[in-house]
């Protein structure tokens, strides 16, 4: 069901609460556990509050159309976990940006979705309300960290959602269930209302069940934002507007270095996806990425540094649970002892990166490589227009196989992480699967060329 | 990196209290253990041929600056009603003292 449907079928008579009210009975259960939250009786109230807007005369871009939001995002007066025992039931008590955009251009927000705890994770495993599975195979992981948003879209639920990217959250589940998903550059949209995770980094990201859903979310949250200082000021080119443009003309990098580390099925779909780009007029070269192999080891200390300074602010005064100590440092210590396993170990190494005697050759080291990583980037787009590559170098694996290991884990970002650190637009399309497994390949940009990827991304996918 | 060799006791138990987090005995050995496989992993920081590159700490989107005049932000009410405890128009919170006997 895409918004396109959608659209569609409210201009030819049905109610948005029709509409509202048929997505519901789709999720039903919620066999794969993609939300933490969703309040029907809230969701129809706006559903008709939305049809009283359009019955008055009222236009609405998104006409109703239901957009599920990762559950790290403000949404006033609604439960934001972020999938953590520390924040079960704190109500925020504001909107973020991105959700006053929703509503200002009349999307139904429909419910609150699981995520890895604090946005830490690539699984969705690491949720403390037990993991999303893959709507293609229950048996496997949705990817993550916004696992939730990407099985809402992948089952069917809803036609798009919102997830953050911060390492690869969007592109990597977005690749794993089989629908479309678009990081935009860093300082695009806004993220004021945003968990921060590693601010450097986070990204709102729209995941699509198709191209021109992820382009129409895409339209209402980008752009400046007062209430965030890293906003870019800068005017949004319309994604809607570029479907349909083709990909004749644009020089398109293949990474083959990272076809070369990816599953042989990931690799040929990839490769295969490469020829559709070639027959709509694009032309493709191998290239290769300086760097891009410090890209993981560079995430890894910066991304927790970030997040050890981020979650310090989790103590237990102002917001979420407590456990109360002997003293005001035991009840720090208590309180946070609530965090999960994985959260727990990225603060402590990014602590570790940080503090004095070893921030030099880990936080500063590693941030170093990051300008390396960035001068490699700006170096290969003098010559191509988008990079292509594997999202993920597997299909969506097991649940459980990689929860006992850490170094596994990571090493699923391992194609997301340059471009996070880069601040560059990317984007996943399915293209492909392996046994019923979606694959996703990954379109790079150059830095606010987003139309860009979205007409690559429409030739992409079969 | 000390990851290279893992993370000794002294070093480790240092970071956790900078972290303030407290962990079980199981808890710490286990965590210890990761960590000190994570940092392994990142050796390739250590040799890479970056010493005479200025760090980059975030990319830049812009200078922005903002008129110096205060803007609407949440309300008392607002902001203590997510507190697990307040009183008086306060957040209320365990003394750096410790209990009163």
């Amino acid at each position: 069901m895409s918004l396109a449907e959608h659209v569609a079928a409210v201009a030819a008579g049905e109610t948005i609460r029709e509409r509202a009210e048929a997505a519901l009975d789709r999720v039903g259960d919620d066999p794969h556990h993609a939300f933490l939250s969703l309040d029907r009786a809230s969701i129809l109230a706006d559903a008709d509050a939305l049809d009283q807007r359009v019955q008055s005369g009222e236009s609405l871009p998104l006409a109703g159309a239901p957009v599920a939001l990762k559950d790290n995002l403000c949404q006033q007066g609604t439960r934001t976990t972020c999938g953590s025992r520390l924040l079960e039931e704190w109500v925020a008590p504001y909107d973020a940006t991105v959700v006053q955009r929703l509503k200002d251009a009349g999307a139904l927000l429909f419910g609150k979705t699981n995520l890895d705890e604090f946005a830490m994770g690539s699984s969705t495993e690491n949720s403390a309300f037990g993991a999303t599975t893959n709507p293609k195979d229950p048996a496997r992981v949705p990817g993550g960290s916004s696992g939730g948003s990407a099985a809402a879209v992948g089952a069917g639920y809803v036609p798009a959602s919102l997830g953050s990217d911060t390492g690869g959250s969007v592109r990597q589940p977005a690749a794993y269930c089989g629908v479309h998903a678009l990081k935009p550059t860093y300082g695009r949209v806004s993220r004021f209302g945003l968990v921060a995770f590693a601010s450097s980094l986070d990204q709102v990201a729209p995941f699509g069940a198709t191209v021109a859903d992820v382009a129409a979310v895409y339209d209402v949250i980008a752009g400046s934002d007062a209430r965030d200082a890293t906003s870019a000021e800068r005017e949004v080119p319309s994604a809607t507007g570029a479907l349909g443009g083709g990909a004749r003309g644009l020089r398109v990098g293949m990474v083959r270095g990272c076809l070369a580390q990816a599953d042989a099925a990931v690799a040929a779909a990839v490769a295969e996806s490469a020829s559709r780009l070639e027959g709509a007029g694009a032309t493709l070269t191998d290239v290769g990425v300086e760097h891009f192999d410090l890209a993981l080891s560079a995430y890894y200390l910066i991304a927790p540094a970030e997040a050890a300074s981020n979650l310090a602010r989790f103590d237990g005064a102002r917001y979420g649970s407590r456990v109360d100590g002997a003293d005001l440092a035991e009840t720090y210590r208590a309180t946070r002892a609530r965090f999960g396993p994985e959260v727990i170990r990225r603060i402590v190494l990014g602590t570790y990166a940080l503090s004095e005697g070893y921030a030099d050759e880990a936080y500063v080291r590693a941030s170093r490589a990051r300008t390396a990583i960035c001068r490699a980037f700006a170096s290969v787009f003098e010559n191509v227009d988008l990079l292509l590559l594997p999202t993920a170098p597997t299909v969506a694996f097991p649940l459980g196989e990689r929860t006992d290991d850490p170094v596994a884990m990571y090493a699923a970002d391992v194609f997301t992480v340059p471009a996070s650190l880069a601040g560059l637009p990317a984007s996943s399309t399915p293209v492909g699967d392996a046994g019923g497994l979606p694959i996703g390949a990954q379109l790079i940009g150059r830095h606010f060329e987003e139309t860009t990827l979205i007409r690559a991304m429409e030739v992409l996918a079969p | 990196m000390d990851g290279a060799k893992g993370i000794d006791d002294a070093t480790f138990g240092r970071m956790l209290d900078l972290a303030a987090v407290a962990v079980s005995d199981e808890e710490r050995e286990a965590l210890r253990r990761d960590l000190g496989r994570v940092l392994e992993s990142m050796a390739a920081i250590a040799d890479a041929p970056v010493d005479d590159l200025p760090p980059t700490y975030g990319v830049s989107t812009g200078s922005r600056t903002r008129a110096d005049e205060p803007t609407p932000g949440l309300d008392r009410a607002e902001a203590l009603a997510g507190a697990p405890q307040s009183a008086d128009d306060h957040f209320v919170m365990a003394s750096a003292m410790g209990r009163k006997e």
